[in-house]
């Protein structure tokens, strides 16, 4: 019985809140079956207004893969959920409008992803993050799922609010940062390049986008020294 | 069972306090109180005073009237009165006629002072504030006829009503600050993941090392780790930290 089964997840995750827990102590991949989906990620908003992915199922690549794709190519659920405050729902990838990701939609279906729901954990008018939810079988999200989902974001929120700062900052304990080796990556292209970090960020990702190749991987090629990027473009 | 008119107006003023737009003027709330206070009671005039934790010093009033106002202030100036009774005990008051014992022997200046500008009887309620705020609504009345239980019961809700949303916009206030601080905490972690980079490529070290450099220099002058990070992230690295290890 998954209805009661996600309602003693919900109760237990709201228990866990109240205590002071964090996103560590939510099982994604148990969410993410429950809420009847493949995938669930969940992305901090940064100041300026960039979306850092602190949480998802630690086996499974699928919902990393496609926030990492959201990011090279600057479109996306996830990115539009934040700057809209809105839900967005694509029920079937490979039948999206060409306008409404032409970048992010073709290379989502090269995964086997097809249907996503992002929803903006809204604080008062902020936007503190974005919770997604990937699956792999087009379609609609029906109501009663929609409710779960939106239910399921807003104790996310609770618990994203507890991650201990100081763990955050120094990045010694809490959670992982999913994407620290790009900005590691983009230090050193900054000194390599002398270009600023911004400018590094983009030259990282127009190489993964050019090269068809996963964010993660170009970071670590040009932190292990084996990736150089050429001074001109 | 039937719905008078007064119901659904009582009702209606229930959920307008109680139910506020994100961002709403506190202030503005709780003179809508005295204005609800006085169209469903038979009340004259109806005023707050919000007391700082201590119970002295006077956060803000606000009345239904300038009569009203002038009451309220003259409490404060008297540092005695029915709205500071309540708000200082946490208790409500029943009514009190101002010319008779234990109102006149309990407010010996405000009592008269009061029923010279036409106040017969005085009532409050107790108006529950966060962050430990005292504060009262204060009923005040021209008549015969006075408020009963029922009426008193009804300027409880109401200003219930408005602790309530009070109380709301305080939670979302102490979250939106959580949320700045964690906010602060990733742009920070940002710019050290990005300042290992550039040491890592300038002194040809780890990212482990660099780190371990990086918080080094930052100790030894006492620097904040994310103030050296930024800078260095700007390309002015420290010529110090350039210099081999000792």
């Amino acid at each position: 019985m998954v209805r009661g089964e996600f309602t003693d997840l919900l109760n237990s995750l709201y228990r866990t809140a109240d205590t002071g827990g964090d996103l560590t102590d939510a099982p994604a991949a148990e969410a993410a079956r429950l809420l009847r989906l493949d995938a669930l990620t969940l992305a901090l908003r940064s100041r300026r207004g960039m979306l850092e992915l602190l949480w998802a199922d630690p086996a499974d690549p699928l919902g990393p893969e496609l926030e990492d794709l959201q990011y090279t190519l600057g479109e996306g659920p996830t990115l539009e959920a934040a700057r809209s405050g809105h839900a967005v729902i694509e029920t079937d990838l490979g039948a999206a409008p060409n306008d409404r990701w032409p970048l992010f939609a073709p290379a989502a279906c090269r995964t086997p992803v097809r249907a996503v729901i992002a929803v903006p954990l809204l604080l008062g008018v902020a936007t503190a993050g974005v919770l997604t939810g990937y699956r792999t079988a087009p379609g609609p999200f029906p109501d009663g799922q929609y409710q779960d989902f939106t239910r399921f974001a807003r104790v996310t929120l609770e618990l994203l609010l507890h991650t201990p700062t100081h763990a955050l900052a120094s990045g010694t304990q809490g959670p992982d940062l999913h994407r620290a080796a790009v900005h590691q990556a983009a230090g050193v292209l900054t000194a390599q390049l002398d270009v600023t970090i911004d400018e590094a960020l983009v030259r990282l990702r127009a190489h993964a986008w050019r090269h068809d190749l996963p964010l993660l991987h170009v970071a670590r090629g040009i932190i292990a020294g084996s990736l150089r990027l050429s001074p001109d473009h | 069972m039937t719905t008078t008119d007064r119901e659904v107006r009582i009702a209606h003023g229930v959920l307008d306090l109680a139910h506020r737009r994100t961002g709403f003027d506190p202030l503005e709330l709780l003179h809508d109180l005295t204005a609800e206070a006085v169209a469903l009671l038979p009340v004259r005039s109806a005023g707050i005073t919000v007391l700082e934790p201590d119970g002295t010093g006077v956060v803000y009033v606000t009345a239904s009237d300038e009569l009203c106002l002038a009451l309220e202030e003259d409490q404060i100036e008297l540092n005695e009165g029915p709205c500071l009774d309540s708000a200082r005990s946490r208790r409500p008051l029943p009514v009190l006629s101002l010319s008779e014992p234990p109102a006149s022997i309990r407010w010996p200046r405000f009592a008269p002072r009061a029923r010279r500008a036409g106040i017969t009887a005085v009532a409050a309620v107790n108006l529950h504030l966060p962050q430990l705020s005292l504060g009262a609504l204060n009923l005040l009345m021209a008549g015969p006829p006075f408020p009963g239980t029922h009426d008193l019961r009804l300027a409880q809700t109401l200003a219930d009503a408005a602790g309530a949303a009070l109380a709301f916009r305080q939670q979302l206030a102490d979250k939106d600050q959580v949320l700045d601080q964690l906010q602060t905490a990733l742009d920070s972690r940002l710019v050290i993941e990005q300042a290992k980079g550039v040491l890592s490529a300038r002194l040809g070290v780890d990212m482990d090392e660099a780190f371990q450099r990086l918080r080094a220099h930052a100790r030894s002058r006492q620097q904040k780790l994310t103030d050296l990070a930024a800078r260095i992230t700007r390309g002015d690295v420290p010529t110090d930290l350039l210099e081999p290890a000792r």
